[in-house]
């Protein structure tokens, strides 16, 4: 074959590639036009694979036209190539999607219990405050869980805790009835350790009492908080649980103490804060008192310095304690202390905090 | 304690409302339960009288009435019986709304009952809210009553409006357990007088009477002969105080001790004299075996921890508690012995509580009575005698311990003003304060003595002084202080640290979708071994309880399982899903071999698991078996901790093989029997462990820099043999540069031939210096599966 007729049939190949290029409507179409072309047994390619038997003169002068004939078509199918891909690709992904409102996977949701949730709570906003939080056994002596906290053996005071006992026991135990003995246990043990200071601790936990009705379950939570050194005085509890309970609500929330009685606390006092439903105003909640009363607290009683092995005149401090159901109720909106040891699913999987 | 507000208004001069009163006792550490309003409708009821009586025709238990009201006459249908023509009645005419029983209101219409027209209604005193119950309706009281007073309106002749707070008392106040008590609070509080008691004299009389056996059972006595007294009705303000006070109007003599009881807090006994040997009256211990038939008609049978006042015939009354039968006050007391006395706290705690009496009297003495104002009791008893009956001669005497002194403390400003703030008032103020809550003041040198109210039991510190202080002043007047923050000496009770691994861990299990319970910790033995568990560990048995609240929850819990399948089972019955439940706390046995304490109290974690989904859910449910899924949760949750005591863990009945050891604990199948017997189907998987865990520790070691090559291999051979097996003999060949093994297919097939399976392990090899050669990883991979072949020869081990 001539060169000219060489260069001829190339023009006239590439001219015929494009104008079916023009009607292609698929990347396959592409693909096919690409293979008959330029594939290897392409019409073009086979003319370019003659010019290894033309002159070097002839060799260049088709071989410029078959470069350009060459890079122009190859651009051409990758740009439609790339453009006819990705029209097909859209209506792929049309096509072949599944029914997305089908459910998901079923995941079993987990949950903490409120009361649990309550606690951790404020446990950390002791800890915020400084106090070191301790445990204590549930099963106490009763030595550690009344007389020490000067409870009188044969004191009215001792009914107003109902308590469980242990049988069989060579010293009396007893179901701790409150967290306080944990104080017992810390002033104890500080006095082994002479005296160190400041004891500043929290004691949360189990306690429980012969009682079982709407408002009382006979295992609940208490938390307890007890700061001991030579100078803190009333107005420091005062300040504790202001901050607790500013944290614990929010910092709208007011506190008030009126004076009670407590046999380990002198002086002793009830602790309110500011009803958190109706900001003080007075609801149903709060008897239309405007309060709601969460806590007891008060200085640590001389007896109980003394019965713990310290000398009352060289230390003071303050201790306070609550109920978590209470707080818990108070702050989750549970009117009926029953669901919470109740342990329905649906109960506990609720809402979140 | 029930306080009235007119009561009050005869000790202390109070023209504040109830509400008022209520929120200043609340103030002072003594709030209020309620507030009941009575006598409240009296200007809506009139004075009737009965002009005829004859029974409803239709019904037998009703009567038909007409009633004058002066202007007109009423026919009234009325079910009491209790009234005689002629008789005055408090009427409620149509219209009239009275305070009704229930205290919800109770609006008069006309009604026609049983054919029979009434016009209005006559009201008992629990109707008008006067009195608690009442048989029958009101008869108004003919001395003070006439047909003068038809028609008027009954707020106007009777002054019987009344407010009654129910105060809460604390243990450690038997003052405030009186009219008289509350009146003085609340004088200190305002800065007002008490109003005076009045006050009868008595004549000293033989000085043997009475005996007091032991001061220590009995710190004083006095007892006093009257002679000449009147049996017969209370007059209307006795009878109202006593009723306002919460009991029942009995007699003249009888409301008498009632009111010193109920006005100074102090209870005191009347006698039928005639009926008691003065010379011999004493008091002293009961003697085993003796017995006394009270006030009301119940026999006792009294131990030697029985106090009792008694004569040479034996025991008159059990001190403090209750009066004899046989020596009581009756309609034919002549002359009576009057009893004040103060008995030791503890002696009539137990007895009350020996012989399950309780009465207003023993709650009073079991808070504590001091002696030392005997005479101020006697002489106002004697003054309301004089007041009501009238007596001709008062004589006795009084016996007291002079070794109980009324206790005092130094006055140290600087101390009371370290614990409660810093002081507004002056010393002088303060005292003047003191002194208005019956504090007795005394400058001595440079000091002061604080001497402590007469009838205050359980004071004896200084603070006792500044709670009083505070008290009066006002908590919301003390200093307040910022809060201080200051590092804590750390104490070391040892469960704090697991304390901190045991939030991260329940965590894990709640994002692993376990629903966190609370279970109480009360079991029985029954309950505690339904799953199989036994009843002792070694020699440690359940903590029994003494005092259990029901007969089925008297020990404590010595596992956790048993209560949380249980909840699971109660979850299972009410329809819920997929139920994942666990629960941290601690289980209790009974170890006598300790010393102090003799409890062993565990912390543990359990772990439940009912895979149930209903047909809602179940799409895409996995193909896996549970026990699979089960086991990849539990090992993944545990992976980070590891156990620092050895195992003392007990299982359930367990399947025989779906179940493993994990640390100190196990995981695994319920014994499908436990589980029928549970009346649930399905599969109950569970998990229990003790908390004695660390922390693993973390390694932070640079990745690996040459690259991995995994060679699978595939065996088909015996079932029997298990994939742990071979992959323990693959350990044990310690071929070179294996960094990791797993199974990652099983298959089974009728190909593979009977009893066969095929398993297929994939295991990685890498070195940590270069890249391995082919050659070298062939060497190793063959020398493993040559291992296995022998091993496993007998068992048809060949490569697939």
């Amino acid at each position: 074959m001539l060169s000219k007729d060489m260069i001829g049939a190339l023009e006239s190949y590439y001219s015929k590639a494009l104008t079916e290029l023009e009607f292609v409507k698929t990347t396959a179409d592409v693909e096919r036009i690409r293979v008959s072309y330029l594939g290897k047994k392409g019409l073009i390619s086979e003319i370019l694979a003659k010019l290894k038997d033309l002159t070097p003169d002839q060799k260049k002068e088709v071989g410029q036209v078959g470069t350009r004939v060459r890079g122009d078509l190859e651009t051409k199918l990758v740009s439609l190539q790339s453009k006819l891909g990705e029209a097909e690709l859209d209506q792929k992904l049309v096509r072949d999607s599944f029914d997305t409102t089908m459910p998901g996977v079923f995941f079993a949701s987990g949950s903490q219990h409120p009361i649990k949730k309550v606690l951790n709570e404020c446990i950390e906003i002791l800890r915020r405050a400084g106090l070191v939080d301790v445990y204590g056994p549930e099963v106490e002596l009763e030595d550690y869980c009344f007389d020490r906290l000067n409870f009188k053996p044969g004191h009215a005071a001792r009914d107003m805790q109902a308590t469980f006992f242990v049988k069989d026991s060579d010293v009396p135990v007893v179901m701790r009835t409150h967290t306080s003995p944990v104080q017992v246990r810390v002033l104890l043990e500080a006095a082994q350790n002479n005296f160190a200071l400041p004891i500043r601790i929290q004691a949360p936990g189990r306690v429980y009492r012969v009682d079982d009705d709407r408002t009382h379950s006979p295992m609940f939570h208490q938390i307890e908080g007890l700061g001991v050194d030579q100078w803190s005085s009333m107005g420091d509890l005062r300040a504790v649980l202001d901050f607790f309970f500013r944290q614990f609500f929010d910092q709208g929330v007011k506190v008030r103490f009126r004076p009670s009685y407590f046999p380990f606390t002198e002086p002793s006092v009830e602790v309110d804060v500011s009803c958190v439903f109706c900001r003080g105003q007075g609801c149903k909640v709060c008897k239309q008192s405007g309060w709601l009363e969460v806590a007891g607290a008060g200085m640590v009683h001389p007896e109980v310095f003394s019965l713990c092995g310290w000398d009352p005149s060289k230390v003071q401090g303050w201790a306070f304690g609550m109920g978590i159901e209470r707080l818990a109720m108070l702050k989750l909106g549970i009117s009926d202390l029953r669901l919470f040891f109740e342990n329905r699913l649906s109960f506990l999987r609720g809402g979140s905090l | 304690m029930k306080l009235s507000l007119r009561a009050l208004r005869e000790f202390v001069d109070f023209q504040g409302s109830a509400r008022e009163l209520s929120d200043l006792l609340a103030g002072l550490g003594f709030p209020t339960d309620g507030i009941a309003h009575s006598g409240q409708g009296l200007d809506q009821v009139v004075v009737g009288q009965v002009l005829t009586k004859k029974k409803h025709p239709q019904a037998d238990r009703l009567n038909l009435l007409t009633v004058s009201i002066g202007a007109e006459t009423l026919p009234i249908v009325c079910g009491a019986q209790n009234m005689v023509e002629g008789d005055f009645v408090a009427l409620a005419p149509v219209g009239a709304r009275v305070p009704g029983k229930d205290g919800s209101g109770l609006d008069i219409k006309e009604a026609k009952i049983r054919g029979e027209t009434s016009k209005g209604m006559c009201c008992s005193l629990a109707e008008l809210a006067l009195s608690g119950d009442s048989d029958g309706i009101w008869i108004l009281p003919k001395q003070k009553i006439t047909s003068e007073h038809l028609g008027k309106k009954l707020n106007t002749l009777f002054d019987l409006e009344d407010w009654i707070l129910d105060v809460d008392v604390t243990p450690n106040r038997p003052d405030m357990m009186s009219v008289r008590g509350a009146a003085r609070e609340l004088a200190a509080k305002l800065g007002t007088k008490m109003k005076p008691l009045n006050f009868a004299k008595w004549k000293a009389g033989p000085a043997t009477f009475p005996i007091v056996e032991s001061h220590s059972d009995c710190y004083g006595f006095a007892a006093c002969h009257v002679t000449g007294v009147r049996y017969g009705e209370s007059p209307e303000s006795l009878r109202n105080f006593v009723e306002a006070a919460g009991s029942r109007s009995i007699s003249n003599l009888v409301d008498v001790t009632n009111k010193v009881l109920f006005g100074l807090g102090h209870p005191i006994h009347f006698f039928d004299a005639e009926k008691v040997d003065l010379q011999s009256l004493q008091a002293r211990r009961a003697k085993s075996g003796e017995r006394l038939t009270l006030l009301g008609g119940k026999t006792i049978e009294l131990t030697t921890e029985d106090l009792v006042i008694a004569d040479k015939t034996g025991p008159l009354s059990l001190a403090g508690i209750m009066g004899g039968e046989a020596s009581s006050v009756t309609s034919s007391t002549k002359s009576i012995v009057i009893e004040v006395a103060a008995f030791n706290p503890r002696l009539i705690r137990t007895s009350a509580r020996r012989h399950e009496l309780s009465s207003e009297s023993s709650m009073r003495f079991e808070r504590g009575l001091t002696p030392h104002r005997l005479d101020e009791v006697m002489e106002y008893a004697l003054s309301l005698v004089k007041e009501v009956s009238g007596f001709e001669s008062a004589s006795g005497s009084k016996v007291v311990d002079k070794q109980i002194k009324i206790k005092d403390v130094q006055w140290d400003r600087s101390r009371v003003e370290a614990k409660i703030g810093a002081l507004k008032l002056s010393d002088e103020d303060v005292f003047k304060l003191l002194k208005r809550l019956d504090y007795e003041v005394t400058p001595k040198g440079s000091t002061v003595l604080i001497q402590f109210p007469w009838y205050r039991v359980d004071c004896q510190f200084l603070e006792d002084v500044m709670e009083d202080v505070a008290r009066i002043i006002g908590y919301e007047e003390l200093e307040k202080r910022r809060l201080r923050i200051e590092e804590p000496v750390e104490s070391l009770l040892k469960s704090r640290s697991v304390e901190n691994l045991k939030r991260p861990l329940e965590q894990s299990f709640i994002s692993a979708g376990f629903v966190e319970v609370i279970n109480l910790s009360f079991s029985s033995e029954q309950a505690e071994t339904r799953l199989g568990f036994s009843k002792e560990i070694g020699h440690m048995h359940y903590v029994n309880l003494s005092n259990p609240l029901q007969a089925d929850r008297d020990i404590l819990r010595g596992r956790l399982l048993p209560g949380l399948v249980q909840k699971a089972v109660f979850n299972y019955l009410h329809g819920e899903d997929e139920i994942r439940l666990f629960e941290t706390a601690r289980c209790f046995w009974f170890d006598k071999s300790r010393v102090e304490l003799p409890i062993v109290e565990e912390e543990r974690l359990a772990c439940v698991w009912l895979p149930r989904v209903t047909d809602e859910k179940k799409m895409w449910a996995s193909r896996v078996d549970p026990y699979f899924v089960f086991k990849g949760l539990v090992e993944k949750l545990w992976s980070a901790y590891r156990w620092t005591a050895k195992p003392t863990i007990d299982r359930p009945s367990l399947h025989p093989q779906n179940w493993s050891a994990l640390g100190c604990g196990f995981y695994g199948e319920l014994h499908p029997r436990i589980v029928k017997g549970l009346d649930i189907s399905g599969r109950v998987f569970v998990g229990e462990w003790t908390l004695d865990i660390a922390e693993k520790k973390s390694k932070y070691e640079t990745p690996d820099q040459y690259p991995a090559i995994d060679m699978d291999v595939c065996f088909v051979l015996d079932r029997s043999v298990k994939a742990a097996e071979i992959l323990n003999c693959f350990q044990k060949t310690k071929a070179a540069h294996v960094e990791n093994m797993a199974l990652y297919d099983e298959y089974s097939a009728p190909e593979l031939g009977e009893g066969k399976r095929s398993l297929t392990f994939t295991i990685r090899y890498r070195s940590k210096e270069r890249t391995l050669t082919s050659d070298e990883v062939k060497q190793s991979h063959d020398a493993l599966v040559a291992g296995a072949l022998r091993q496993f020869a007998t068992f048809g081990i060949a490569l697939r």
